[in-house]
């Protein structure tokens, strides 16, 4: 079967990218080059396709019972406009996929990952359906949806992210005058216009900057794709990729499904206890994180710095003496910091900052040390 | 510009050999895949490389690369300079950018290796 592809796809051609696969789709590696991707990002603004990412709506009386029995987070006290991160779980309490949920006035939008997309629709709707909740569930990637009409945007979306300092200003010039985004705070969402086109705006990202995610009309997204570059080119608006998309996380402390999250661990191990509400209602996989929230977790996750040039890389092992304590989840040379970073789950014991032990890069040990996450943080806006 | 003479391994390495000592590094073309450049792990002096075997690592932000022995020798000398250094690699591949120099102990391996013509055909077919 051939990877699917975004509406953006013919632009990364155009520009010469790097396409790689990553969870069955064809994406941008890296267009410019990793190092000059995260600086634009950091310091400028970048611009993502992040096209292979889904949306799911959620519509009909019981959606705000539907979507707490599924996820992991407190869905039942949010309020119109706000963002929140939670878990979809397995019944033994590990992780299916991460996703955000918007809380919107009518309908509850939930964001997942690429390679997650099919896995979570069936699950949503299996698992709302076994309850017997009045919720439709709507695809909204998905133009065949037979329910699409009924999504906000009434056809097929798809997602374009702004991140960086310079977010803001640029997306300001292109949405209608009514939305003004020094009002639309972190982890907010709204509906807006952008260049005459209906679309759902949020303050949220994936790079541990300030920036925005853009869902809108797929039929559309070469032509916003090209307005935002044409607009943001005294601002420095640069094509980024999913190789500095992934040095930035990693630099952020942001986990990654596959990586820090899998159905073998619990979002208490991987260190997400914020997207986690033990205090609320039931959902799907509570009670046995309710036991290792009392009895505690059997790994943690930590951040690691390494004493050596060669590159710490997912899957090398944490070694103390001759046995293996752990493995490292995501590694890289941060662009920013200009040093290698990593990110492992060890035993509790030896998750405090400050504890040393070894790392084996591809057969040569060298000593390492944890370090508190995340590596990255930007400076406050005064 | 290639320096005249100049050969060159299937997986992207040059070799350069002037009596029983060669000079080797990576070629143009493989700097152009392993962008972003961060480290290069080089053996040391003494070590000996085996043809075809992984002698030293290229780090890039993604990704570690093995580069391989174009022929089999001794270590005689590693460019210190390339490690404070990398973008040497990329602006200059068949000078500055050296990795090793090393004593052949095997000269007649030289028939596995490739011309610049040969190589080129090589890179096009993997581009």
């Amino acid at each position: 079967m051939s990877n699917k592809r975004t509406p953006l796809h013919p632009i990364h051609e155009s520009l010469g990218a790097r396409i790689i696969d990553f969870g069955g789709w064809d994406m941008p590696v890296q267009y410019a080059g990793i190092v000059a991707e995260s600086k634009a990002t950091r310091t400028q603004v970048g611009l993502f396709d992040i096209g292979h990412m889904n949306r799911i709506e959620f519509l009909g009386a019981d959606r705000v019972a539907a979507v707490d029995w599924c996820l992991s987070c407190n869905v039942a006290n949010l309020t119109e406009g706000r963002v929140k991160y939670g878990l979809l779980l397995t019944e033994r309490g590990t992780a299916l996929d991460d996703v955000l949920v918007y809380f919107d006035s009518d309908r509850i939008h939930v964001v997942v990952n690429a390679g997650n997309r099919d896995q979570d629709l069936r699950l949503f709707r299996e698992r709302i359906a076994a309850k017997g909740f009045d919720c439709t569930v709507i695809d909204a990637g998905d133009g065949n949806d037979p329910k699409i009409g009924e999504s906000l945007l009434g056809v097929e979306q798809t997602i374009i992210a702004l991140q960086g300092p310079n977010s803001e200003t640029l997306l300001q010039r292109v949405v209608d005058t009514d939305t003004d985004l020094s009002e639309l705070g972190y982890y907010r969402n709204c509906r807006s216009v952008v260049s005459g086109l209906p679309c759902l705006l949020s303050r949220t990202g994936y790079t541990g900057e300030d920036g925005f995610e853009i869902f809108f009309d797929a039929r559309e997204a070469e032509r916003i794709w090209n307005l935002l570059m044409s607009e943001g080119e005294d601002l420095g608006a640069t094509p980024v990729g999913l190789g500095a998309r992934d040095a930035l996380r990693t630099e952020a402390g942001m986990p990654l499904y596959g990586h820090e999250l899998d159905d073998q661990t619990t979002p208490l191990e991987a260190g997400l206890k914020f997207g986690v509400q033990l205090k609320a209602g039931d959902f799907v996989g509570k009670a046995p994180l309710l036991e290792q929230f009392e009895n505690g977790v059997g790994k943690a996750l930590v951040g690691l710095e390494v004493d050596t040039k060669r590159v710490p890389r997912p899957h090398c092992m944490l070694m103390n003496g001759d046995e293996q304590i752990g493995v490292v989840t995501s590694g890289t040379f941060s662009p920013t910091l200009q040093k290698n970073i990593a990110m492992g789950f060890v035993p509790p014991s030896m998750s405090e900052v400050g504890t040393t032990f070894e790392m084996d890069i591809r057969g040569k040990r060298h000593g390492c040390t944890v370090v508190p996450m995340p590596f990255y943080k930007r400076a406050k806006k005064s | 510009m290639r320096p005249e003479g100049i050969l060159f391994s299937k997986s992207h390495e040059w070799v350069l050999i002037e009596k029983d000592i060669a000079t080797t590094g990576i070629s143009d073309f493989a700097v152009k895949q392993l962008s972003d450049l961060v480290f290069v792990d080089l053996p040391e002096i003494t070590d000996l490389l085996e043809q075809g075997q992984p002698y030293a690592e290229v780090e890039s932000v993604k990704a570690v690369s093995d580069i391989y022995a174009p022929l089999s020798g001794e270590v005689i000398a590693i460019n210190e300079d390339i490690g404070d250094n990398l973008d040497l690699i990329g602006k200059d591949p068949f000078g500055k950018g050296w990795f090793v120099k090393f004593r052949l102990s095997h000269p007649g391996e030289v028939e596995n290796l490739l011309d610049s013509a040969g190589y080129d055909k090589v890179c096009v077919a993997a581009s």
